[in-house]
């Protein structure tokens, strides 16, 4: 089943642009992330499917049902971390928990039980004020509040900034514990580290339009290389340019340096013509495959 | 109606200063009525020597200032200024302080539709007048009681003290109005106090011009109490001005929230 299908959602925010014509497919039991740089429009596709913002077109389901319709009904099995939570300062912890407790239908009993699960898990004092508490105990805060109701769906927009590693790695390991009871996980985030060690597909957005939806292990896998040679003479930069599939191509002194994606005899075949004193064929790491799609 | 009472609970606290305020003016002004009434001829005296023009700018009318409620009615006017000041700050504040403190993303994301939150808040603010008002009346009654010497028509003092209910309604609804229209609004005061003091001066220029259309402009003057004295009534036209303008300032209000977009937090 699809828990979430967008196809051709659009947001204009006046004339400036937020999302065009974006189509994606998030199935059940995923962990799937959404990278792009700031600005994309990760937030804009987040906000339009929790209903924050409506869109200027296209449409969107969650759990098969139409977000524009069904916004109650859907946000009662979502759990949504934003990138910097903000929350009412006069209260405390535990009666900011309770207050958003007291929306769902769950049995609230249940769900205090959880409340102190998680917060003697995240190492956090519910007893304290919201204005007393640090950033990265505000972030836990709202890790508690995402997860209390413990939804279907986990929508994180670029959560674990304020979260010190050690905290990460138990947000993280939360979060795997989420999944494997069911929980379908979309993950945005400009990090590629922490999407490459949770998600397993990822949609790369660019300028408002997802450009690539692929496996982590498709995108990892080795039709991607990057070349390192090192050359007895000064080679002319015009022998590589003409092949296709070489990105990021730098020649600075006797050093080459470039990414390859396709069929590696095209560039053997060319390598043999150059004198080389070294060469260095190594796996990319995410963080430049993605730089390369976004040149 | 879990927002409804985390509402009331949050503005309960300033609601009862607001209500000390409000009870103390009306207290405080007729204690000195007892006093005042004593000397009554020397001051009708006093007053007939001023000009028309300054009596009228500080809506004093002669005829009616000696009895306890027309004493009162000269009161009332600032009173409606500090309840109108508490209203436009109410509805105003329990809308935008959701986007100013960046929370709407905690509340909109929670499974509730946009109209129900707003009914909740709404409801919230009304339960907050109306104890505010029933203070009010129970005050004024009782000051009015214990300082006027002559009997007084509870009914016709009665309509005269909740015409601040109607007063604040309309302040209510345009501060729900605005705080929904008004994309970004940091502190409410920068609004409230500006559209409060101005359709007060509003108001007090249209007394010293004898000018009635200026009347229609000013929530300020739909209430008038000398009318009330007179025909035991509110001017009809008035009062539905006054409810019809509340009614689409909260018309306005839920249609503009409802299609807000509640962009990210940055």
């Amino acid at each position: 089943m699809n828990v979430i299908e967008i196809k051709k959602l659009t947001k204009y925010y006046g004339k400036s642009r937020g999302i065009v014509d974006l189509d994606l497919t998030i199935e059940e039991g995923e962990v799937f992330g959404f990278i792009g740089p700031n600005g994309a429009g990760k937030s804009t596709t987040i906000r339009t499917l929790l209903g924050l913002i409506h869109p200027t077109s296209g449409s969107a389901t969650i759990f098969g049902k139409d977000i524009k319709e069904f916004g109650p009904e859907i946000r009662e099995q979502v759990g949504y971390l934003p990138s910097e939570v903000f929350y009412y300062d006069g209260m405390k912890v535990i009666d900011l928990l309770k207050y958003s407790a007291s929306f769902y239908k769950k049995d609230q009993k249940v769900i205090e039980r959880r409340i102190g699960e998680l917060a003697k898990l995240l190492d956090l004092d519910l007893k304290k004020k919201i204005d007393d508490l640090s950033y990265g105990n505000k972030k836990k805060v709202g890790i508690i509040q995402g997860l209390l109701h413990e939804p279907k769906l986990i929508i994180l927009d670029e959560p674990t900034g304020g979260l010190d590693p050690l905290m990460q790695q138990k947000f993280f390991e939360l979060l795997r514990e989420e999944n494997k009871r069911g929980a379908t996980i979309l993950f945005s985030s400009h990090i590629l580290g922490e999407v490459q060690k949770m998600c397993s597909r990822v949609a790369i957005i660019k300028e408002g339009k997802i450009i690539k939806t692929e496996k982590i292990s498709d995108l990892l896998e080795n039709n991607t290389k990057r070349f390192k040679l090192e050359t007895n003479k000064i080679t002319d930069k015009k022998v590589l340019e003409g092949i296709k599939g070489i990105s990021d191509l730098t020649v600075q002194g006797k050093e080459i340096n470039f990414l390859f994606r396709g069929h590696i005899n095209e560039v053997t075949k060319k390598l043999a013509t150059i004198d080389l004193l070294n060469l260095e064929v190594t796996e990319p790491d995410l963080e430049e495959i993605f730089l390369h799609y976004y040149k | 109606m879990n927002i409804y009472f985390q509402e009331v609970k949050n503005y309960f606290r300033v609601t009862m200063v607001w209500i000390a305020a409000l009870s103390l003016m009306s207290f405080g002004f007729l204690s000195m009525f007892g006093s005042f009434s004593g000397d009554v001829e020397n001051m009708k005296h006093l007053l007939a020597g001023y000009p028309p023009q300054v009596l009228s700018a500080l809506n004093l009318q002669v005829g009616i200032f000696f009895t306890a409620i027309g004493f009162f009615a000269y009161i009332l006017t600032f009173i409606w200024l500090v309840g109108a000041m508490q209203a436009m700050n109410l509805g105003m504040g329990i809308l935008s302080k959701e986007i100013a403190g960046k929370t709407a993303d905690f509340l909109l994301t929670k499974p509730v539709t946009r109209f129900s939150m707003l009914t909740q808040k709404l409801f919230a603010t009304l339960t907050l007048l109306v104890i505010t008002n029933i203070c009010f009346v129970a005050v004024t009654m009782f000051s009015v009681n214990m300082f006027s010497k002559d009997p007084f028509d509870g009914y016709i003092l009665f309509l005269s003290t909740l015409t601040l209910f109607l007063v604040q309604l309309i302040f209510l609804s345009l501060g729900f109005a605005l705080a929904a229209l008004i994309p970004k609004i940091k502190t409410v005061l920068s609004y409230t106090l500006p559209t409060v003091f101005g359709l007060f001066i509003l108001g007090l220029f249209g007394n010293v011009l004898g000018n009635e259309e200026i009347y229609y402009l000013t929530p300020f003057k739909y209430f008038d109490v000398s009318y009330i004295i007179r025909n035991s009534s509110y001017q009809s036209k008035y009062l539905w001005l006054a409810l019809g303008l509340t009614l689409v300032g909260i018309i306005v209000g839920y249609a503009a929230f409802i299609n807000k977009d509640i962009e990210a937090a940055n």
